[in-house]
């Protein structure tokens, strides 16, 4: 056992002197570098953009309630030592100089907001602070304005230094108004909660005797880690917590409930989960295809071991020794090389992905370098193993027999034959998709994509032989090739096939990764153009609907329109009861035990007056509820009821922001119902005395103002832009690295033989020209088929995962078949030049099998 | 037809010079057959590989049919293979992916022959392994092995052939009907041979009789050839 140990240990150093296992130990450099590297980055823009949503938040985890919640939930939240802030939202009305506002008071407790900025203006310079003082309030912007707070305090300025903050009663106390709120964190919360809102500290909150037993109030707890909780307290807290809510309470952390936001951070997420899974593709094929060049190397070497009377078990266990120690070496660097790239990258792009407070300071993770590990030393041993399971089979001198056909069998005998070799690749491939979870943290697109890959991976390969035959026979009847070319990729057709599953295969992930990135920024940056709408109005009239686009218009207001709205409640799918027709797991969904937002076209007129009302239902909830087109919906408005057919499943952009709708009927039904309008509309910053008017001529509309979160999510979004950019260009480079290790794997099993084409005389000019004509039909057919896989695996992940319109691709086609072309033409022909430049006995005795 | 003048070769260790061939001269005329003999490790496939311009010599000088190899590029060495020299290694180097008989084709190939089927399978007739054509090198013996080798060899219709030790692996009747083919190439087609042997009488049979001995090459003494 130590013997053996020691053996294997002599023998790796020899070998890694000889060069002979350079090229196994690159390739593990390089998949465990980018493996890592990518896990780092991926990890960091993770934290980067919970951090933002944090942010956003003004916490990890928000609990809200409609009663005050028992002292001990807050008790288990100091035990497991997270940081804690309250607010208390109300309606209440601030009285100043006798003028009377309604506005939503917001009492917080004094270390409000545990993260993120309470961005207050105060006399004209604006400053990052917490909660307010004892004895002042921070009005918005709004209502500010409605009370000429902001000129008053200009005016005083500008006559004296002093100045004296206007006095504001709030029940039965007195506020100084010191401030104008700018940002407040948060404000996700009470996205559709709409008077304009003031914030006092929470102490002074009993003092205004304004919050009576029976007053409508919103609890708000704020929860976060501290410096002393480790990172999971806090994933306890919420679990402890979860199953105690009562109704009325809810529970968020990260962007749950902004849709616009979550679905685009959604879709970053989903894009980091491809590229980790492509990251770990491409770093298996790296190590599959040295592994497989090194076991045939090996298997010869072990059949001379074995006639010299070594012990297949022993062979074996040195093999392993000497790949572990291999694996080991490998893995260290590369993970090493990577921590390091990416430190150099996070030096560079600091402000690209600046997590902010709290976790500013963690800049290792260990996933990345685990995984990086254990994928490393798992294909390693894997793959190797496959190849030595082959020595059981046959005598030793057989095994020396055999030892050339091995390479010729690769594909065809060895998979079929070695029954033991074809578990050990089984459980590879399995072992892939179990790391590939682990890495991803996302089974759902982890298995859609090995699924979608590995089904039409087989198909090509099998398309890819059917296509290098009609290339075989169509180059001999026509004469298109030179004929020892012909001949050439004719005796090495498996070698070609595998160069081209190989390459195609590294081609695929790279136009994937490409196509997914750069449609997901156009998609972006469409989303939010200049002048998205950052207002929403609801609650107009009917009979106001004139006036207000009048208003809008003379006002020069951008405006998508006026949206008509009807609420009404879901009760019966085709004539029966709601709760009872849809599958057991959706009948907890709000869209049951709420009333929806109902909206009808004002362009779709129906033909006949008998005919029954069509409905267009949103794609995710009718999926939930399992609605399908033709199935009849029953609504009940006020105290009536009504009832349509669906005749349409529509895709709604919850990322956009626009006036949304679960459901839409055709006109000439509900138009009937009491109803109002909704609209949206863009106002720049400057303009938001406008609003002031706006309300003041239509007192009964609600304004919702989403313009600061609109540019947080902007925010945000080129952030993540800029990150999946950063990612993308990563995972290129580590592509062409893999695919010229590859390249140069595939080609020195190749070495030996094309130098003893050369002593037969073969002339340079022939030799360059035929292994030219087989790298051209390499290039092109890898790109042939990696178009073909890249657009099946996208159309799969567009309907799946991304939600984004599929469409073919046509210039990505021509520009994958020049650089293919380019890089495995140029490439190869720089891997074969040896052989053109050096001396053929030289070759000879360096390429010896 | 071959001629070499004051050929010496030599390799740098990162110890010391190693000093493999020294002062090699001699003439032979176009059709005339010549033996090296010599103990094991004197430099015998060094000489021959530089004779045959797959190795370049530390100085001196090969001429093969009034062509300096020196003078040639890679480019005409590699014709010159092509079209006038035939090789068969100590080590045979066939290729293991391809079966014999496309091993023998492959110079016929480079050649742009029209036959080269027809042709291959004639030679390898000849050697006496018509039966093996679709085996891989590793699945024949070493004599059959050599017997590929020899019939790739001829496969060009060298004016020269070079052989290292042609009937090194191959039993007495064997080696005979080898020794017989490798004659009568060099009667029916005036193919010059150089070779390298042990065998006496192989050596015998060969015009001139050189002896290589560390790396000085001197013609044997008793000159008495046996013509065939
Ligand atoms: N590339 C080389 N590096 C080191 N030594 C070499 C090299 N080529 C040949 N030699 C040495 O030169 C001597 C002659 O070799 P060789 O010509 O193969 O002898 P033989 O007469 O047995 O065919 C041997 O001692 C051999 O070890
Ligand atoms: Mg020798």
């Amino acid at each position: 056992m130590i013997d053996t140990f020691w053996l294997a240990i002599k023998f790796f150093k020899r070998e890694f002197r000889s060069g002979e296992l350079s090229l196994l130990f690159l390739s593990l450099v390089i998949a465990t570098g980018s493996l890592s590297s990518v896990g780092f980055l991926i990890k960091r823009v993770d934290d980067s953009m919970n951090s933002h949503a944090n942010q956003l938040n003004g916490a990890q985890l928000i609990l809200k309630s409609s009663t005050r919640v028992p002292d001990n939930w807050l008790d288990k939240a100091d035990s497991f030592q997270l940081e804690q802030a309250q607010m208390q939202v109300f309606p209440s009305m601030l009285v100043v100089n006798d003028e009377f506002k309604l506005a939503q008071i917001k009492a917080v407790s004094d270390n409000f907001p545990l993260q993120g900025e309470l961005r207050v203006q105060k006399k004209q310079t604006s400053s990052i602070t917490k909660a307010p003082p004892k004895g002042e309030i921070w009005l918005d912007k709004r209502l500010a304005l409605l009370f000429n707070m902001e000129q008053k305090s200009h005016e005083q300025n500008s006559l004296s230094k002093e100045t004296v903050n206007p006095l504001i009663e709030l029940g039965e106390s007195e506020f100084q108004a010191t401030g104008v709120l700018e940002r407040v964190p948060g404000q996700s919360s009470s996205f559709f909660t709409i008077a304009p809102s003031a914030m006092i500290n929470l102490s002074d909150l009993a003092l205004t005797a304004t919050v009576q037993p029976g007053s409508r109030v919103d609890y708000i707890y704020f929860f976060s880690n501290s410096v002393t909780s480790t990172s999971q307290s806090l994933n306890d807290f919420q679990q402890w917590l979860k199953v105690k809510l009562k109704a009325g309470q809810t529970l968020r952390s990260g962007v749950d409930d902004l849709k616009a936001v979550n679905a685009s951070l959604q879709k970053a997420g989903d894009f980091l989960s491809l590229a980790a899974i492509l990251t770990v593709l491409l770093s298996a094929i790296a190590i599959a295809i040295n592994s497989h060049r090194y076991g045939q190397k090996q298997y010869k070497n072990n059949a001379i071991m074995l006639c010299l009377g070594c012990s297949e078990k022993r062979i074996i266990l040195i093999e392993l020794y000497k790949l572990f120690a291999l694996g080991l070496a490998g893995c260290f660097i590369g993970i090493t090389l990577g921590y390091m790239i990416y430190l150099g990258l996070l030096s560079v792009l600091d402000e690209l992905i600046n997590l902010g407070d709290q976790i500013g300071q963690i800049y290792f993770y260990y996933m990345p370098a685990w995984v990086g590990l254990i994928c490393g030393l798992f294909l390693l041993l894997s793959l190797s193993m496959a190849n030595l399971s082959r020595l059981r089979q046959i005598s030793p001198v057989g095994l020396i027999r055999k030892a050339s056909l091995f390479e010729d069998n690769f594909n065809k005998g060895s998979m079929t034959k070695n029954k033991s070799g074809k578990v050990i690749y089984l459980v590879s491939f399995v072992g892939l998709i179990l790391l590939s979870i682990w890495y991803t943290e996302n089974t759902k697109i982890t298995l859609l994509f090995y699924f979608a890959f590995s089904i039409s991976a087989i198909v090509l390969y099998l398309c890819a032989l059917f296509i290098l035959n009609i290339i075989l026979k169509i180059g001999r009847k026509y004469q298109l090739i030179n004929r020892l070319s012909l001949l050439n990729l004719k005796r090495h057709k498996r070698a070609v096939l595998l160069q081209v599953s190989t390459f195609s295969l590294i081609f695929s992930l790279l136009i994937i990764i490409f196509l997914v990135r750069t449609e997901l920024l156009d998609n972006w940056q469409q989303k939010f153009p200049e002048h998205t709408p950052n207002h929403f109005v609801i609650n107009i009239q009917s009979y106001e609907k004139m006036n207000f686009e009048q208003y809008l218009q003379q006002n020069k207001i951008e405006t998508q329109g006026l949206f008509p709205m009807v609420r009404g409640r879901l009760i019966s799918l085709n004539n029966e009861a709601i709760i009872q027709a849809v599958p057991d797991s959706a009948r907890e969904h709000n869209a049951l035990h709420r009333e929806l937002n109902l909206s009808y076209d004002q362009n779709k007129v129906l033909s006949s007056a008998e005919a029954k009302a069509e409905i267009s239902i949103e794609r995710s909830l009718a999926k939930t509820l399992n609605i399908r087109q033709g199935d009849l919906l029953g609504f009940r408005v006020g105290s009536r009821q009504i009832e349509g057919v669906v005749t349409q499943i529509r895709v709604v952009k919850w990322d956009s922001f626009q006036p949304n709708f679960y459901v839409i009927f055709s006109s000439g039904l509900i138009e009937q119902y009491p109803m109002t309008w909704i609209s949206s509309f863009y106002l720049a910053g400057k303009d938001k005395i406008k609003l002031n008017q706006l309300m003041e001529q239509f007192p009964g509309i609600t304004i919702i103002e989403v313009d600061e979160i609109l540019k947080e999510v902007q925010f945000i979004i080129e952030r993540v832009s800029d990150a999946i950019e950063l990612i993308f260009l990563f995972i290129i480079l580590a592509g062409i690295l893999i695919l010229s290790s590859s390249l140069l794997s595939t080609m020195a099993t190749r070495m030996y033989e094309n130098a003893v084409i050369r002593t037969l005389g073969a002339s340079i000019k022939q030799l360059r020209h035929y292994l030219f004509v087989e790298f051209i039909v390499v290039a092109l057919l890898s790109a042939f088929i990696a178009i073909i896989l890249a657009e099946f695996a996208i159309y799969i992940l567009y309907q799946q995962v991304f939600q984004m319109n599929y469409s073919l691709h046509p210039d990505v086609w021509f520009g994958i078949a020049v650089i293919s072309l380019l890089v495995i033409c140029g490439l190869g022909m720089i891997v074969v030049n040896k052989i053109f430049t050096q001396s053929v006995q030289s070759l000879l005795s360096q390429f010896t099998e | 037809m071959l001629i070499v003048n004051s050929l010496t070769k030599h390799i740098i260790t990162p110890n010391a010079r190693l000093d493999i061939l020294t002062d090699i001269n001699f003439h032979l005329k176009a059709g005339e057959s010549m033996a090296i003999t010599g103990a094991s490790g004197s430099g015998k496939s060094t000489l021959l590989s530089l004779l045959a311009g797959l190795d370049s010599p530390s100085s001196g000088r090969v001429e093969i049919g009034g062509q300096s190899l020196a003078e040639l590029d890679e480019e005409g060495r590699a014709l010159l293979r092509q079209n006038k020299i035939g090789f068969v290694f100590q080590s045979f180097h066939l290729i293991p992916a391809l079966s014999a008989l496309d091993n023998v084709m492959l110079p016929l190939e480079l050649k742009s022959e029209k036959n080269a089927q027809k042709q291959a399978l004639l030679l390898l007739e000849r050697v006496g392994l018509s039966e093996r054509c679709e085996h891989k090198p590793l699945q024949l013996s070493g004599g059959e092995q050599q017997r590929v080798a020899l019939a790739r060899a001829f496969a060009g219709k060298p004016e020269i052939l070079f052989a290292d030790e042609p009937t090194g692996n191959l039993d007495q009747l064997s080696g005979e009907n080898i020794i017989e083919l490798l004659f009568q190439l060099n009667q029916e087609e005036g193919t010059t041979l150089v070779l390298v042997t042990h065998d006496h009488s192989l050596a015998k049979s060969c015009k001139r009789h050189f002896q290589l001995d560390h790396g000085v090459l001197s013609e044997a003494n008793y000159s008495e050839p046996v013509s065939k």
